[in-house]
């Protein structure tokens, strides 16, 4: 994908003031020494509830704080969970998507002591050097940033400021903070101070962690799909890209060419699928497999970036296995990794990359590898044990790695099991510990950093002492069946829904999709965005042969091995995906829309004639010529564009890199776009299908 | 890249002992702070030639069967075991070829060998008549003192027509201690020719050894080696820009501290508790290091086990 620079956007800065604690107030809330605050009611009973942003000016000087609350450790970097120090007491900040709200916890006492509705879904929180406290609302694009006022631990909102949509990640070198848009693809660079924004770049897909090189010059961006890493260059605001694969093997680069002549030499024999299937091996032994689950970067003093991250082998797309992506070899389809980046030359240290198979032979055949982290979320480094921390959904880990390592993920330390949904960890060096919040089940792990192994340890580590959060109010909380749901869509490991540890997250992180396609027995399919497409949509798959989603999920986990769930638990998977949150829209420009909508809806184009009615999709099946070899039928079912222009690659088997591909190289197979020679007509119905 | 490189010398399977947890060195270890030394290797087959006379360390007996090396070791003879004290190899690492006999006594001896001062000896037994005439062999012993170690290398030429030794090498190896892990593994370490030596070491004094392998390593390009000396050697290579690591797998026995210790059933078995360790090695010169540095870290690998073992002939009871 080539880089592309928007221009900036000279957006104001909006700023709120709210009302400031008057004694009498104080006197009411100043005596409990650790109050919680009710759900609707107010921040700190305080301002009123609604954190919704009046309209400030930008340059302002209402963003400046005067706090004493300091950050326990300069990570420069967001999480889901943030550690301060203020009036003697280490209070954890914990953003929490399903309340809406901030909340502050004193992990010595246990207690929770302020609540701060957002009025939106925090996805990161940051404290800074000053003591602003900057939290990301990911469904209202928004950055607020807030101030402790006392020592009580609980905050007032200064002021807030535009993101881009899907705000997911946010760090600050000090002098600006950046701020990722996963679903639209942009990371803005905001002033540190004020929050205005300064630029907006384009990225590839699903951008998410941040984290700085020392001299605060250089953002490395990961991304959740699309095998990526971006490289941000702060003074100048433009980005490149890094691959993110595994390494090659130089000798079956060696190798390369004597496969592709056999296999050229078998064509059209009897040997001709042997020659093919050597030919693919080799090529993925070679030129590496890509990677996939970006979501977490970490940073060692010494110039090293960590990103964990998990190398995918989706088959052979030529092929027909049995499952998705059966790969023959024996090695499996994912393999959990850790990239460990050369700040100052930024590429991968070859060590940390290597996939190759892992030959182990062992005496006693009881010996067991330790399930692997094949859903990484955040990431953190301990420097006093010298270890990388990575919490790991599905099996529910914080894993410490040794951090000195060039091949972190083979060194693994120690690992401790925390909550459901691990989606954030802080590090309280003085403290020797680590703080882990569970997002599903609202708990807080307090962790002692003790990585040594002892002799003794049980096998399995018990589970730590939770802080449970305080309950949400029935008619804010998901349904029972939501939370179970979001529990087993994440359930790596789980061998009734793989076998080969493969969790719906691992092809559909966060909801969405992974960018990849897999061989099937169907023939090469494309992973498909789930969140905000599937109400209406059936039949599912691109086949179109399940009528309902039950069905589709219990052909899923059969593909995939495993051995299956009962209705109850599939129940709760449909409701998490149809209730999954959705993100908006990809935002273009409204002249271009209008003339795209024209063109899109129109006889010639004929865009329309599948893609209709409110759904964008007729739930028909058509043959768009898009047949391979090894598809099992030409027809194909109509997917609903909503939400498209966030995904790609696309076509049943993602032939076609970019939406601009696609509306040219499909011409007269589906849809017309040739006729389209005025200037403009295939940015304008390109802007329009994007922004569906 | 360079892609892993390892050597392994040998192997052995350790018990545990009351180790004290090491604490955590956080910052990093810098290769110069690492003695300086090479290891010798055996000269390659074609280079091998007849052998009479006899030297210090090697003692070539002939045997109904087979031939044998008898080599005396430097080690405490408190610290060693049915386990070999040292390591051998030749130039092709055709340590299958080694078949270990048992520890012997001075009493083994006939006034015609060389006798030596140290109690323990190890003997290897090696082919068989007819099967090997003349072999280049590297011995190695890690002596321990402390944090410190030497490693005690001799490249020796063996003939069994003449039943003669000749030496090529023999060198003494500073090394250093770099990590101190639970059940009394410790690493040590020392540089040279743009590598380092990482030797992998636990203690012999313990129950329920096994007469077989039970070390894995894992890596790019390694391989699985069985013999049955009381450590492992690895050799990373240093390049700038990148990094080499390694781990080996130990099976320990994990002692509950607070727990009784075990006793032996009629049959002279006691229960254990056994569980992988592993031993995670590397090093690395990035952008950002003046110098490579090296790192030795540990963590368990999956579950606890119990199994029967013998306390004295290594037998492993299921």
């Amino acid at each position: 994908m080539s880089e592309r620079m928007r221009g900036a956007r000279a957006r104001r800065g909006q700023t709120t003031r709210s009302a400031r604690l008057s004694p009498w107030w104080l006197g009411l809330v100043g005596g409990a020494a650790a109050a919680l605050v009710g759900g609707c009611g107010g921040s700190n009973g305080a301002a009123p509830q609604s954190a919704a942003v009046a309209s400030g000016s930008t340059g302002s000087t209402a963003c400046r704080v005067r706090s004493e609350l300091r950050p326990v450790h300069e990570a420069r970097q967001g999480s889901t969970v943030a550690l301060g120090a203020l009036g003697g007491k280490t209070l954890a900040f914990v953003a929490d998507e399903d309340a809406k709200a901030l909340l502050v916890v004193d992990i010595d006492t246990q207690k929770e002591v302020a609540k701060v509705p957002l009025g939106g879904a925090p996805s990161q929180v940051l404290i800074e050097a000053d003591g602003r406290v900057l939290v990301t609302l990911r469904d209202k694009a928004r950055i607020v940033s807030l101030e402790a006022e006392d020592t009580s631990g609980r905050l007032v909102t200064r002021c807030s400021a535009d993101t881009p949509n899907d705000a997911v990640g946010l760090a600050s070198n000090g002098d600006q903070v950046v701020v990722t848009g996963g679903f639209s693809r942009t990371v803005a660079l905001l002033e540190g101070k004020t929050l205005a924004t300064r630029h907006h770049v384009a990225v590839p897909r699903e951008p998410r962690a941040i984290a700085f090189s020392g001299d605060g010059k250089t953002a490395f961006i990961s991304h959740a799909v699309g095998a990526t890493l971006t490289l941000l260059d702060m003074v100048h605001a433009s980005a490149s890209e890094l691959p993110m694969r595994s390494a090659g093997d130089a000798e079956a680069l060696s190798r390369l060419k004597d496969a592709e002549e056999f296999f050229a030499k078998n064509k059209g024999t009897a040997n001709e699928a042997q020659g093919a299937s050597f030919l693919r091996n080799t090529k993925l032994q070679a030129l590496g497999k890509d990677s996939c689950q970006g979501f977490a970067l970490a940073r060692l003093d010494r110039g090293r970036i960590f990103a964990p991250q998990v190398f995918v082998d989706p088959g052979d797309l030529d092929g027909t296995p049995s499952g998705y992506g059966e790969s023959g070899n024996g090695a499996g389809t994912e393999m959990a990794s850790i990239a460990v980046l050369d700040e100052a030359s930024k590429t991968p240290v070859r060590a940390s990359t290597e996939a190759g198979s892992r030959r182990r032979t062992s005496f006693f055949s009881n010996d067991s590898e330790p399930v692997e982290c094949l859903l990484p979320r955040a990431a953190a480094v301990d420097p006093k044990s010298g270890s990388l921390l990575v919490t790991c959904f599905g099996i529910d880990s914080l894993v410490a790695y040794d951090a000195a390592s060039p091949a972190p993920a083979r060194a693994e330390r120690k690992r401790w099991s925390v909550g459901a949904g691990p989606s954030g960890v802080a590090v309280d060096p003085k403290g020797n510990r680590a703080v882990v919040f569970a997002q599903f089940d609202r708990t807080l792990n307090v962790l002692p950093l003790d990585v040594d192994a002892k002799q003794g340890e049980p096998s399995r580590p018990p589970l730590n002492p939770r802080i449970a959060l305080s309950p949400l109010p029935a008619n804010e909380a998901p349904s029972s069946a939501y939370a179970l749901g979001r529990v087993l869509f994440h359930a790596s490991g789980d061998a009734r829904i793989s076998k080969d540890g493969r969790a719906c997250a691992s092809c559909h992180p966060d909801g969405r999709d992974d960018a990849i396609t897999w061989a099937t027995p169907q023939g090469p399919r494309r992973s498909v965005m789930l969140a905000g497409r599937l109400a209406g949509s059936a039949p599912y798959s691109w086949s179109g042969v399940e009528g309902d989603l039950h069905t589709h999920l219990h052909t899923t986990f059969e593909r995939l091995d495993g051995t299956g769930l009962r209705n109850v638990e599939l129940d709760a998977i449909v409701a998490y995906v149809r209730a999954l949150p959705t993100p908006a829209p990809l935002q273009e420009d409204a002249s271009k829309v209008a003339r795209g909508r024209t063109i899109f809806h129109s006889k010639e184009a004929a865009c329309s004639s599948c893609h209709n009615e409110s759904l964008l999709t007729d739930n028909g099946m058509h043959d768009v010529k898009s047949k391979r070899r090894n598809d099992d039928k030409a027809e194909f079912n109509t997917p609903s564009l909503h939400l498209v222009g966030g995904a790609g690659p696309y076509f049943h088997d993602g032939r076609y890199a970019t939406l601009r591909e696609l509306l040219v190289e499909s011409d007269g197979a589906m849809g017309h776009t040739k006729h389209l020679t005025q200037p403009g007509d295939l940015d304008a119905l390109e802007a329009y299908v994007r922004s569906l | 890249m360079r892609a892993l490189v390892f050597s392994v010398i040998g192997v052995s399977l350790m018990a545990a002992s009351a180790a004290a947890d090491t604490p955590a060195a956080h910052a990093p270890l810098r290769v110069s702070s690492l003695p300086v030394g090479t290891i010798s290797a055996p000269p390659p087959p074609a280079k091998v030639t007849s052998a009479n006379g006899r030297a210090e360390g090697f003692v070539l007996r002939r045997e109904s069967h087979d031939y044998s090396i008898v080599t005396p070791s430097k080690q405490d003879p408190r610290r060693t075991s049915r386990a070999s004290a040292a390591c051998f190899s030749t130039a092709n690492n055709s340590l299958h070829r080694f078949r270990m006999r048992s520890q012997l006594g001075p009493s083994a001896f006939s006034k015609d060998d060389q006798v030596w001062e140290p109690q323990s000896m190890s003997q290897v037994v090696f082919g068989s008549r007819g099967d090997l005439q003349v072999i280049a062999l590297h011995r190695e012993e890690l002596v321990q003192r402390g944090d410190q170690a030497s490693l005690e290398t001799h490249d020796a030429i063996l003939d069994s027509r003449s039943q003669g030794v000749r030496t090529i090498d023999k060198r003494s190896l500073p090394m250093v201690k770099v990590g101190e892990f639970v059940s009394g593994v410790q690493v040590f370490a020392m540089q040279g020719d743009d590598k380092v030596e990482f030797v992998v070491s636990v203690p012999a004094d313990s129950l329920g050894l096994p007469d077989t392998m039970v070390a894995d390593i894992t890596g790019r390009e390694s391989m699985p080696m069985t013999s049955q000396c009381q450590h492992i050697r690895v050799t990373a290579p240093i390049k700038k820009g990148e990094g080499t690591a390694a781990t080996v797998k130990l099976r320990v026995i994990d002692r509950d501290p607070n727990g009784a210790p075990s006793q032996a059933d009629q049959d002279g078995m006691v229960v254990q508790s056994m569980r992988t360790l592993a031993i995670h090695l590397s090093t690395s010169w990035l952008s950002g290091d003046r110098e490579a540095t090296v790192s030795a870290t540990a963590g368990w690998h999956g579950p606890s086990e119990r199994r029967r073992i013998s306390l004295e002939n290594d037998r492993f009871g299921f």
